[in-house]
């Protein structure tokens, strides 16, 4: 109970916070504006939170991963951009599609957002593309613009290679 | 304003690439990896360019917001598109017995 | 004419190409045009408004991507199961 009510909290200053950026004026009017939208929003996300339809509950350490993207986009981009030097010279193409291991789990929520953020993270950068994670054959699937070697993300939320 | 331009250019370069590859390439995933720089590489120095002429303020705190919207955003849509491809062609996105995967468990039929 | 209204030009005229892949191939190779013409709609806005020297349109910037978003995500959907 002191755990969802601390998440409604910051969820309800995170969403004013976001009005007022949005707003970019310190008038009261705009705040009192503000505090009706982010009861707005977080009435929203407890409605979605009951029914069970978006569970996420990411661990510090997952978020931290996020950090790692800027080096994976800039990696991906020079990949991208090899290939596209590939096809402007006529020479076949090495995009492909890869199955990965990878540990799915089940259908807690810390499952979910493990395999909702392994999406996430791998399809940002340009090189690849996940297309699912099969939870039956435990494999992420996914397109990939040049054979590349598994990228550490993807390790650390549960793919085995 | 010189760097203004430099960064300008750059963004807009981005575009224009991105943009041709996507009219004159064929297949469709390799198209698809192309969203990705528009939303990354490019609109970053539109990011630092906006941040140089306006500074720390309203124009920078928005365009922040539109840089991490965009962000998500393209994600999400790459992933359903990439899917919704595959199982309009497949009837399934999963990998297909007929299909050689590197990596996939399916028997190949 | 300033660079900001150059760039604006610039990725109006982006637009051009991403209106030949929304018009040719397969329903999914149209989406593609689309989801990448609302990510330049959404950049052109902002330079835009930096050219005019007007910070309004950073709201449309903002408005832009978020509906470019949805728009994108229902024909997805839609393509993928019913269309």
């Amino acid at each position: 109970m002191l755990r969802g009510s601390v998440s409604l909290i910051i969820g309800f200053l995170f969403l004013l916070d976001l009005w007022m950026m949005f707003a970019s004026s310190p008038r009261l009017s705009e705040l009192y504006v503000g505090f009706v939208i982010a009861a707005l929003g977080v009435l929203g996300s407890c409605l979605i939170r009951g029914s069970g339809l978006a569970a996420f509950r990411p661990r510090p350490r997952w978020v931290a991963l996020a950090f790692l993207e800027p080096w994976y986009i800039l990696v991906g981009t020079y990949r991208l951009a090899a290939s596209l030097i590939r096809a402007l010279l006529h020479r076949s193409s090495l995009a492909r599609f890869r199955a990965i291991p990878f540990d799915t789990g089940g259908d807690d929520p810390e499952s979910s957002t493990r395999r909702t953020l392994t999406i996430a993270y791998l399809t940002i950068p340009p090189d690849s593309v996940v297309v699912g994670i099969d939870r039956h054959l435990n494999e992420l699937l996914l397109h990939e613009i040049q054979p590349s070697p598994l990228p550490r993300i993807a390790r650390e939320l549960g793919a085995q290679e | 304003m010189t760097a203004i331009s430099i960064l300008l250019g750059f963004c807009v370069a981005v575009c224009v690439i991105c943009g041709l590859a996507l009219a004159l390439f064929r297949d469709f995933y390799v198209r698809l990896h192309y969203l990705a720089p528009v939303t990354t590489i490019a609109f970053v120095p539109l990011l630092i360019a906006v941040v140089i002429r306006e500074g720390a303020g309203q124009a920078a705190m928005k365009s922040i917001l539109v840089f991490a919207a965009l962000l998500l955003i393209n994600a999400v849509l790459t992933h359903a598109t990439a899917r919704a491809d595959r199982v309009r062609k497949l009837g399934h996105w999963t990998a297909d017995p007929n299909e050689q995967i590197p990596g996939s468990s399916v028997p190949r039929s | 004419m300033n660079p900001w209204l150059l760039a604006s030009i610039a990725l109006a005229f982006c637009l051009i190409p991403c209106g030949i892949a929304t018009f040719r191939g397969s329903p999914m190779d149209r989406l593609l045009g689309l989801e990448m013409g609302g990510v330049i709609v959404s950049m052109f806005f902002i330079t835009f408004s930096e050219a005019l020297g007007n910070p309004n349109f950073y709201d449309l910037a903002l408005a832009s991507a978020l509906m470019a978003f949805g728009g994108g995500l229902v024909f997805a959907r839609f393509l993928e199961r019913w269309l």
